[in-house]
């Protein structure tokens, strides 16, 4: 197949227009529903839609793809026009997804990404087209095979001839996982619910204040006003409490059932694939040479349960898209610890899961309470003692009480382990992350501390290594300063 | 190995860029609370308050101008760098001294910059990049400055070819 000067489908407008979604559809709900249908009240929204669409149509008919034996070059702009010449050795991730006008159009978006990153954050270089199945998935196979062909040689020298073997070797010895029902049960019921709580709270009060009102012709507030008059204080608490912990208990599993629908992880000798979504469907290619890390996340309910989620560290997955959705690095949605050092035995074998660290030690525990949070919270229950209000007392102890709970789970979760291979670090609070690093990949370690930390030999570990923007550092505070001098003795130089 | 002390100029330097800084805050601060001060509306809260918000402002600028005088000579002390075979090693900070190990191989790219302040007074600031960041020894003499560019540039490229990358 030829890709010479091409552009990709039509269908890249409606990738914009699903991100509209929610816009289009409160429109409709809003033109059912109100009394009086004004066309000038949704005048602005529908100019907004369309000019979405028409800026989207210009960028197709002025963007050309070319495939070239080693490189992926794109051309666009009509006035200002750019050629961008990508090479196949550079490119990080090839992923491929689908929403539903592509699935009716049985066509895909490609999504290809590089390291590089400008000035700005943004990420320039991230090339995006939708194209036909066959044609995407043989402009996945070019690039991916590419990739493979190349990292034989510079292993092996092998030649041509076997180079396909090593392609067909593995496609025969490819190992897969998937996410069942189960899992998204557990998923959702362990995710952080406070933000679901609000964004329930403001939909379920927008929806019910327009329904009541046109069934029963008596405004929401006045029905809320006469069911609190009926009910005591402590029944309001805790019926409020239970209705938003159950509603966002059901967003939640619903929400994950449909973003990680059919979640599969495939891994063969020298790729991993990884797909799911229900509505909007993904896949991701990466090369097992461009992952740099793993990471293995932990809120405070997963802890209590002994689940954690599992992501990779790859540049080119893992940021924010270009629609500013952020983007997990998943390698899977959810695992017990036996299931999840059973995944990364099997898919990232040279990652071992090591959870015998070295712990900060006790004369540490002091400075694990000198932080912001507690010293701020202190200050706050000073000013509310002095100026006796009694709210502001309680929060400022509520406060100081969290912020004290907070430096507690640093001290139990904070540790490190160095080896010649990777470097396992844990560290956080009420969130716990489990981050193992390749060796090789470290590109800096620093250690910070006053003098009188110093001479107790107590410092602060920084890892700097190649990730996407923003994780590309963990601060293992308050350590021994001999795991420092161990960890530089690990170093690749 | 000891580290090399920074050029004693780099002390001008600092001292330089936080007069410019107190200059600013000083106005950032002052003008306006004068300016609230003299209007009517404002009158009855300054007559209550003034003191607290002067003593603040004071407070603010009495600091900043002891750390203008204090800080470069603590900072000048605490600051230094290795040129090794195999990595770089910088040593900063005032309070809070950070000590970072950045080997050479993991270089990408080296630049050396200097500000209007640094070019009168024949100082640069080496700017050691990575793919996860970057990191500067600040206030080097112009020709140690190349040196070290040079120095490092070459051992780069030594390791690289041992290396066979």
């Amino acid at each position: 197949m030829e890709f010479k000067h091409r552009r990709g489908s039509v269908l890249i407008i409606f990738d914009k227009l699903s991100k509209l979604l929610l816009l289009i559809l409160l429109l409709i709900v809003s033109v059912i529903f109100s009394d009086t249908f004004d066309f000038v009240d949704m005048l602005a929204p529908i100019i907004f839609i369309l000019f979405s669409m028409i800026a989207s149509l210009i960028g197709y008919c002025s963007t050309y793809y070319t495939v070239e034996e080693n490189q992926l070059v794109v051309e666009s702009g009509i006035f200002n026009k750019k050629r961008l010449v990508m090479s196949f050795d550079v490119i990080t991730t090839v992923d491929l997804s689908q929403n539903l006008i592509f699935q009716l159009f049985n066509s895909y978006k490609i999504k290809i990404d590089n390291s590089s990153r400008s000035s700005g954050g943004e990420n320039k270089t991230e090339i995006v087209l939708v194209l036909k199945k066959e044609e995407a998935l043989w402009f996945k196979d070019v690039i991916t095979k590419s990739k493979t062909q190349v990292a034989s040689e510079q292993q092996d020298n092998v030649v041509m001839d076997q180079q396909v073997n090593i392609t067909q070797e593995d496609v025969k010895n490819e190992i897969s996982y998937s996410a069942s029902f189960l899992d998204f049960l557990k998923l959702g019921a362990l995710q952080s619910k406070i933000s679901y709580a609000l964004i329930i709270g403001s939909l379920l009060y927008a929806l019910i204040t327009a329904f009541i009102t046109q069934l029963t012709d008596v405004s929401f507030e006045v029905l809320v006003d006469s069911f609190v008059k009926r009910s005591s204080v402590g029944f309001l608490i805790f019926s409020t409490i239970i209705f938003f912990y159950v509603s966002a208990l059901i967003y939640s599993i619903v929400k994950s059932f449909i973003k990680y629908f059919d979640f599969k992880i495939t891994s063969s000798k020298s790729h991993v694939k990884i797909q799911y979504g229900l509505f909007t469907k993904k896949f991701y290619t990466f090369p097992k040479n461009m992952i740099n890390g793993i990471t293995l996340r932990q809120n405070l309910l997963m802890r209590l349960f002994g689940y954690y989620s599992l992501e990779m560290v790859v540049m080119g997955y893992g940021e924010k898209t270009e629609d500013e959705e952020e983007e997990k690095a998943l390698i899977f949605p959810i695992a017990s610890q036996a299931r999840a050092k059973e995944i990364l035995s099997s898919i990232f074998p040279n990652y071992e899961i090591d959870f015998n660290y070295y712990k900060p030690e006790r004369k540490a525990l002091i400075y694990f309470f000198l932080s912001i949070g507690n010293i701020l919270s202190l200050i706050l229950l000073v000013v509310s003692l002095i100026t006796g209000i009694a709210p502001l007392i309680i929060a400022a102890v509520l406060l100081l009480v969290f912020s004290a709970g907070s430096s507690v789970l640093k001290y139990y979760n904070t540790g490190i382990k160095s080896s010649e291979e990777n470097v396992n670090v844990s560290h956080g609070g009420y969130h716990r992350n489990i981050s193992i690093i390749k060796t090789a990949r470290i590109e800096s370690i620093t250690t910070t501390a006053s003098l009188l930390k110093r001479k107790q030999g107590v410092v602060s570990i920084m890892l700097g290594f190649v990730a996407p923007m923003g994780q590309g550092k963990i601060i293992a505070p308050n350590l021994p300063i001999a795991q420092f001098e161990v960890l530089e003795g690990k170093l690749k130089y | 190995m000891n580290y090399s002390n920074l050029d004693k100029k780099v002390v001008i330097s600092w001292r330089i860029s936080r007069l410019i800084r107190l200059i600013l805050v000083a106005a950032i601060l002052l003008i306006p609370t004068i300016i609230i001060s003299q209007q009517d509306f404002a009158q009855s809260f300054f007559n209550e308050y003034s003191s607290i918000i002067y003593a603040i402002e004071i407070i603010i600028i009495a600091y900043m101008f002891l750390s203008l005088i204090i800080y470069p000579i603590i900072e000048y002390r605490q600051w230094g760098y290795i040129i090794a075979e195999d990595r770089v090693v910088i040593k900063h900070g005032i309070f809070f001294v950070g000590i970072t190990i950045i080997p050479i191989i993991r270089i990408q790219h080296i630049t050396i910059e200097q500000g209007v302040i640094n070019r009168k007074l024949g100082i640069s600031n080496v700017m050691v990049h990575t793919a996860s960041g970057v990191f500067a020894i600040e206030g080097v003499a112009d020709d140690t400055a190349n040196s070290i560019a040079d120095t490092l540039k070459s051992r780069l490229y030594s390791r690289l070819e041992a290396s066979d990358l």
